[in-house]
């Protein structure tokens, strides 16, 4: 009965770890296959004043992007990947970047308001130019 | 003796007389018109092919100087707001706010601002070209006013880095002026407010901070 046992176990033990690898390395497909899954992403650029027209949206570290229209909404225009990162530019605002993760296909990026103190003074017909001042 | 010493330590155009800006200034008039929806490739076309930071910052001054224009209306409403809010600091915060999101709408869509919005672009372009920029704010002085008579401060400007030191400019009083007549703005180019000698800007500068006067310490 022993003699008949141990191939029994060792052959469990075979389907086991035949089983294991199987699982391993399906799994890792499924991971590079996400990974290499190309989607196009959309999205709405917003701020605590609502829409943001007008932003862009740049793949980080090449030129490649989209201006937003005046919804704040946009296409991008190449298919990304997980990982990819996107950087959202826009005059008033600080950048936000992005990580395209799992299945992304729509963002929101939200940017932040800078602190800014608007004043003004405009050289008028009056203003003395430079070469005024040296003269004096 | 020492006089001509302080003189020739300040930080100044002249540093940078051996470099010739011409292909700076050719990049500026070739983008002349361009968007400022796309600032990120804007300041890329205007600096990439450029050898140096001042050739790059040159590049950046004078496509703003030569393409975004003073408005004076929005001055004069911004100046009068800020007189009459002055002691009321939670209401000014409110108006400043919604005041500045007019006042970039204004300068995206119509390439007309005030001197906060010259110095606001000055430092984002030259930020997207890798430089180190600063808005400067302070006391305007033009003609008609001195310093004692101005409670608040009224006018900003840039200093920028270049080769670790500090220089200073004034996009907004380079690019033109307003006919407070027919309050139109003219592109006048005044080339003297790009890097201008410390000791001269101060004449016509005095910043809050006076760190950024860039005057020796006395």
């Amino acid at each position: 009965m022993k003699t008949l046992c141990i191939p029994k176990q060792q052959n469990v033990l075979k389907t086991g770890i035949a089983l294991g690898i199987f699982l391993i390395i399906a799994l890792c497909t499924t991971t590079v296959n996400a990974q290499e899954t190309e989607r196009t992403v959309t999205g709405q650029v917003t701020s605590t004043d609502g829409v943001v027209p007008s932003a862009t949206v740049l793949l980080k570290g090449t030129y490649v992007g989209v201006v937003c229209d005046d919804d704040g909404k946009f296409t991008f225009p190449q298919k990304l990947k997980e990982n990819d990162v996107l950087v959202v530019t826009s005059l008033g605002y600080k950048d936000r970047e992005i990580k395209i993760t799992g299945n992304t296909t729509y963002i929101e990026p939200f940017l932040d308001d800078i602190p800014l103190i608007i004043i003004g003074s405009l050289r008028t017909k009056a203003t003395p130019t430079s070469s005024d001042i040296k003269k004096k | 003796m020492f006089f001509t010493f302080i003189q020739f330590l300040q930080a100044q155009q002249s540093d940078f007389k051996t470099i010739d800006f011409t292909k700076a200034e050719y990049l500026a008039e070739r983008y002349k018109g361009e968007e400022l929806t796309n600032l990120p490739i804007l300041a890329h076309h205007l600096t990439y092919t450029l050898d140096t930071d001042v050739e790059r910052f040159r590049a950046i001054y004078y496509w703003v100087c030569h393409n975004i224009k003073g408005e004076y209306g929005l001055m004069q409403k911004n100046n009068r707001k800020r007189q009459k809010l002055k002691d009321h600091p939670a209401i000014l915060h409110a108006w400043n706010h919604q005041f500045k999101r007019q006042v970039f709408k204004k300068l995206i869509n119509d390439k007309e601002t005030l001197c906060t919005g010259y110095a606001y672009l000055i430092k984002e372009l030259s930020r997207l070209a890798g430089l180190e920029c600063k808005i400067v704010n302070g006391y305007g002085l033009d003609g008609s006013m001195k310093s004692k008579n101005l409670d608040i401060p009224n006018h900003s400007w840039n200093a920028i880095k270049l080769q670790g030191k500090w220089y200073l400019c004034d996009a907004t009083w380079s690019s033109g002026f307003t006919d407070v007549t027919t309050e139109l703005f003219e592109f006048d180019y005044d080339n003297s407010f790009f890097l201008m000698k410390p000791s001269i800007f101060i004449k016509t500068h005095q910043p809050v901070d006076e760190t950024w006067t860039l005057l020796p310490e006395k």
